[in-house]
C-alpha cells in the first residue's frame, strides 16, 4: 500500500498544482467583482442597487455544478466555446464575486454608525471618510470571512471535476480507473484536501478568527458552495 | 415548457437525496454533538478531530469514495444511496456543530435550574432544553439545508438522476446548454424557496413560545 | 433669563452671563422640532447660548435633550426651525441617517462645533495622536507638523502625555474620552456639544472627564452638556435648562434651577436623581 501511496503522490502534486492555481485566478477574478457587487448593493442609485443585490443572490442560489456548466455548456451557445480550465475559472470567478459581495456588505455595516458620525462632525467629505476610517475598520473585519471563503473556494475547486480540468480530484480519478485502487486514491486525493484546508484554518486563527473552528470560518459563508 | 417537464423529473431524486442526506446527518449528529460537548478532554478531541476532517474533504470526494471504494467491495449501493449516505456524512458533521452551537447558547443557569428542580434527564432534556435549543438551531439547520440542495446537484457526477443529471443529459444532447442550464438554476431556486420560508415561520412560532 | 421661547431679533442685545450686549449671539435654536419615525420628539425649542457660558441640559431619558443637542450639528435633522450662529442661519443638510455633510455650509458649520460622543466615537485603527491628526489635515488642511504639533499640545491640555502612540483599545474609557475631548478641541470650535459624556464610564473615570471639562469651561470654552451629573451642573454649568417630553420644562441660572426649581416636573426629577 505504501508503493502505492508512493506512486500516488507525484501524480497527484501537478493536479493540487491546478486546484490551487482555480482557487487564485478565481479570486483574482472574483474579489473585484464582490466588491463592486458590494458598492452596488450598498451605495448606488435604486435600480442599479437592486440589479446588485440581484446579481448577488443569483450568484448565491445557483448550485456551484450549475454555474459551472452554464459556463462551460452553456456559454458555446451563445458562440463563446472555452476550454475547461478558463471556463472553471470564470464559474468559481463568478460565485466568488457573489459571495464575498454578501462579506464586503456585512463588513460596511459592522461599522458602528458612530464612526460616520464622527467623521461627519469633523467636517470630513464623504470619500475621505469613506477613505481614511470606514475602509480600514472594513477591511480588518472582513479579511478573517475571506479566508473562510478561500478555503470553501480551494475545496470547491473539486467542481471542476465534472467538466475534466485536470486537477486533483481528476487525476485521482484517472489514475484509480486505471489501476483499480479508488479507495486509496480517493482517501489520498482527499487527504491532501484536508491538508490544505487545514493550512487555511491555520491563517484564519492567526489573522483573529473570533471563534476558532471551520465553522467559524464558514460561517460568513453556507454550505453548499 | 417540455424542457421543465424533464428537467421536473429530476425533482424527486434532488428532494430525495438531500431530505435523506438530511435526515441521517440530523440524526448522526446528535451523538457527535454530545461528544464533542464532552467533559472527557478525549471524547471531544476526537469528535472535533472528525468533524473537522469530515469537513476538511470536499463533499465530491465523499460521494466518489463512497460509491467507487464501497463498489470495491460486496457491497454494491445505488447511486442514490451512495449519494445520500456521502452527502449525510458530509451533513453530520456540520449539523453536529449547529447543534452544539444551539446547546451551547442555552444558558448554564437553564441546566442547573432543571437540576434544582429534580427533573430526571429526559424531562429535562426534551422539556427544558430542546424547546430553547430548537430556536437557536432552526435558522442554521435551514440554511444548512438551502446548501444542502444545492450540493446534492453532485450526486450527479456519480449518475443519480437527478435535475442536474437531466439537464446535462438534454444538454449533451441536444447542445442548448445555456437555456437548459439556466431552467435547472431556476428550479433549484424555487425549491429552496419554501425551506427558507418553512424555516423563517418554525423559527417566528418558536421564538414567540419561548418568548411568551 | 436669556432663553427666548419666541425669535429674538438678532440686534436685541440679552442680559446675561458674560455676554456681550449688542453682539448676536454664539448660537441661537428657534423653535426646533424634531421627527423620529413619524414621531415628533421635540416640540419646537427655543434657546439662545452666549459666548463663553456653560449650559447644562438636564432631564429623564427620552426628553429630546440629546436629540436637541445632536440637532445643532444636524444629526438629527430637525423638520422645522432655524439654527443660527453668530446670527447667521445655517442651511444645513446632511447625507445619510445625518453623516455626512453634503453642502459646504453644513461642513463649515461642523467645523466651528466641536462634539462629543457619549460612546467616544474614536477612530479604532488609529492611535490618540493620529486621531486628533486627521481631520485637522484632511478637513482644515492644516500641514502634517502643524497638525501634529496641535495635536500634542491638545492631549497635553487633557492630560495625556505619554498616550500618543497608543491605540484606543489600549487606553481605559476616561482616556478615550479625554481623547475625543482634544480631536474636538484641536479643530479650534466657538462651541462644544458634549452628548452625555460620562454615561458610559464608571464614576471614577468620568471624574478625570468631568475635570477636563471643568477646565475648559473655566477657560473660556462656549459648551452645551446633555448630562446626568448633577453636579457638573450644579457646580461648573452658568445656566441649566431642565427638559421633558420633547419641551423645556424650566430653565435659569445654575443655582436657582438646581437648588429651587419651580415648576414640579423638574422638582421631582431632582428629588428623584437626588435621592439616589
Amino acid at each position: 500500500m505504501i508503493e502505492s501511496v508512493l506512486a500516488m503522490v507525484p501524480e497527484f502534486i501537478p493536479g493540487l498544482g491546478i486546484s490551487l492555481l482555480v482557487t487564485i485566478a478565481s479570486l483574482v477574478l472574483g474579489l473585484p467583482l464582490g466588491i463592486l457587487l458590494a458598492l452596488g448593493s450598498l451605495f448606488a442609485a435604486r435600480p442599479l442597487q437592486y440589479t446588485c443585490i440581484g446579481l448577488i443572490e443569483l450568484g448565491r442560489g445557483i448550485p456551484g455544478l450549475i454555474m459551472l456548466y452554464l459556463v462551460y455548456f452553456g456559454l458555446p451557445q451563445m458562440g463563446v466555446v472555452m476550454d475547461a480550465l478558463p471556463a472553471s475559472i470564470i464559474a468559481l470567478g463568478l460565485m466568488t464575486g457573489a459571495y464575498t459581495a454578501e462579506i464586503f456588505v456585512a463588513g460596511f455595516r459592522a461599522v458602528p454608525q458612530g464612526q460616520w458620525e464622527a467623521c461627519g462632525t469633523l467636517a470630513l467629505s464623504y470619500w475621505k471618510s469613506l477613505r481614511l476610517v470606514i475602509l480600514p475598520q472594513a477591511i480588518k473585519i472582513v479579511v478573517p470571512p475571506l479566508i473562510g471563503w478561500t478555503i470553501m473556494l480551494f475545496q470547491a475547486t473539486s467542481l471542476a471535476y465534472a467538466i475534466s480540468v485536470p486537477e486533483l480530484m481528476s487525476r485521482a480519478y484517472n489514475y484509480a480507473s486505471v489501476t483499480f485502487e479508488y479507495a486509496l486514491a480517493f482517501t489520498l486525493a482527499g487527504l491532501m484536501y484536508l491538508a490544505v484546508t487545514l493550512l487555511g484554518l491555520w491563517l484564519f486563527r492567526r489573522v483573529g478568527g473570533r471563534r476558532r473552528s471551520l465553522s467559524a470560518a464558514k460561517v460568513a459563508v453556507p454550505a453548499g458552495a | 415548457m417540455e424542457l421543465l417537464v424533464l428537467l421536473s423529473s429530476g425533482i424527486g431524486q434532488t428532494l430525495g437525496i438531500t431530505f435523506g442526506a438530511l435526515l441521517l446527518g440530523s440524526v448522526l449528529a446528535v451523538p457527535l454533538a454530545a461528544l464533542r460537548r464532552s467533559e472527557l478532554p478525549a471524547a471531544s478531541t476526537a469528535a472535533k478531530i472528525l468533524i473537522e476532517g469530515i469537513r476538511g474533504v470536499p463533499p465530491i470526494v465523499w460521494l466518489l469514495l463512497i460509491y467507487f471504494a464501497l463498489g470495491e467491495t460486496d457491497l454494491k449501493l445505488t447511486t442514490f444511496q451512495a449519494s445520500v449516505i456521502g452527502l449525510g456524512i458530509v451533513s453530520t458533521a456540520y449539523i453536529a456543530e449547529i447543534y452544539r452551537s444551539g446547546l451551547d447558547a442555552i444558558p448554564g443557569g437553564q441546566f442547573e435550574a432543571a437540576d434544582a428542580l429534580g427533573m430526571p434527564f429526559g424531562a429535562k432534556f426534551f422539556k427544558v432544553i430542546t424547546p430553547q435549543a430548537a430556536t437557536v438551531v432552526i435558522p442554521p439547520l435551514a440554511t444548512f439545508a438551502i446548501g444542502l440542495l444545492k450540493d446534492s446537484a453532485l450526486a450527479s457526477v456519480i449518475g443519480a438522476q437527478d435535475i442536474t443529471f437531466r439537464a446535462f443529459q438534454e444538454a449533451q444532447a441536444n447542445l442548448n446548454g445555456l437555456t437548459v442550464f439556466m431552467w435547472a438554476a431556476l428550479l433549484y431556486i424555487l425549491l429552496s424557496i419554501p425551506i427558507a420560508a418553512l424555516a423563517r415561520y418554525t423559527g417566528s412560532r418558536l421564538t414567540r413560545k419561548v418568548a411568551a | 433669563m436669556n432663553f427666548s421661547v419666541h425669535n429674538t431679533p438678532l440686534d436685541t442685545p440679552v442680559p446675561g452671563t458674560g455676554s456681550t450686549a449688542g453682539t448676536a449671539p454664539i448660537l441661537e435654536l428657534r423653535d426646533i422640532r424634531i421627527e423620529y419615525k413619524g414621531h415628533e420628539v421635540v416640540h419646537g425649542v427655543s434657546l439662545t447660548v452666549q459666548r463663553g457660558e456653560v449650559i447644562a441640559l438636564i432631564g429623564p431619558s427620552g426628553a429630546g435633550k440629546s436629540s436637541l443637542l445632536r440637532s445643532i450639528n444636524f444629526l438629527e435633522q430637525p423638520s422645522a426651525g432655524q439654527i443660527l450662529v453668530n446670527g447667521q442661519q445655517v442651511q444645513g443638510q446632511a447625507g445619510r441617517r445625518g453623516a455626512i455633510a453634503r453642502n459646504k455650509a453644513l461642513a463649515t458649520h461642523r467645523r466651528d462645533v466641536g462634539m462629543v460622543f457619549q460612546q467616544f466615537n474614536l477612530f479604532p485603527h488609529l492611535t490618540a495622536l493620529e486621531n486628533v491628526v486627521l481631520a485637522q489635515v484632511h478637513s482644515l488642511g492644516r500641514n502634517k507638523d502643524e497638525a501634529v504639533a496641535r495635536a500634542r499640545q491638545e492631549l497635553a491640555h487633557v492630560g495625556l502625555t505619554g498616550h500618543e502612540d497608543k491605540y484606543p483599545a489600549k487606553c481605559s474609557g476616561g482616556q478615550q474620552q479625554r481623547i475625543a475631548i482634544a480631536r474636538a478641541l484641536a479643530m479650534d470650535p466657538q462651541l462644544m456639544l458634549f452628548d452625555e459624556p460620562t454615561s458610559s464610564l464608571d464614576p471614577e473615570l468620568g471624574v478625570e472627564v468631568l475635570n477636563t471639562m471643568k477646565r475648559l469651561a473655566s477657560e473660556g470654552m462656549t459648551m452645551l452638556v446633555v448630562t446626568h451629573e448633577m453636579h457638573f451642573a450644579e457646580d461648573v454649568a452658568d445656566r441649566v435648562v431642565f427638559m421633558a417630553d420633547g419641551a423645556v420644562v424650566e430653565e435659569g441660572p445654575a443655582e436657582q434651577v438646581m437648588l429651587h426649581p419651580a415648576s414640579e416636573r423638574a422638582k421631582t426629577f431632582l428629588s428623584a436623581v437626588r435621592g439616589r
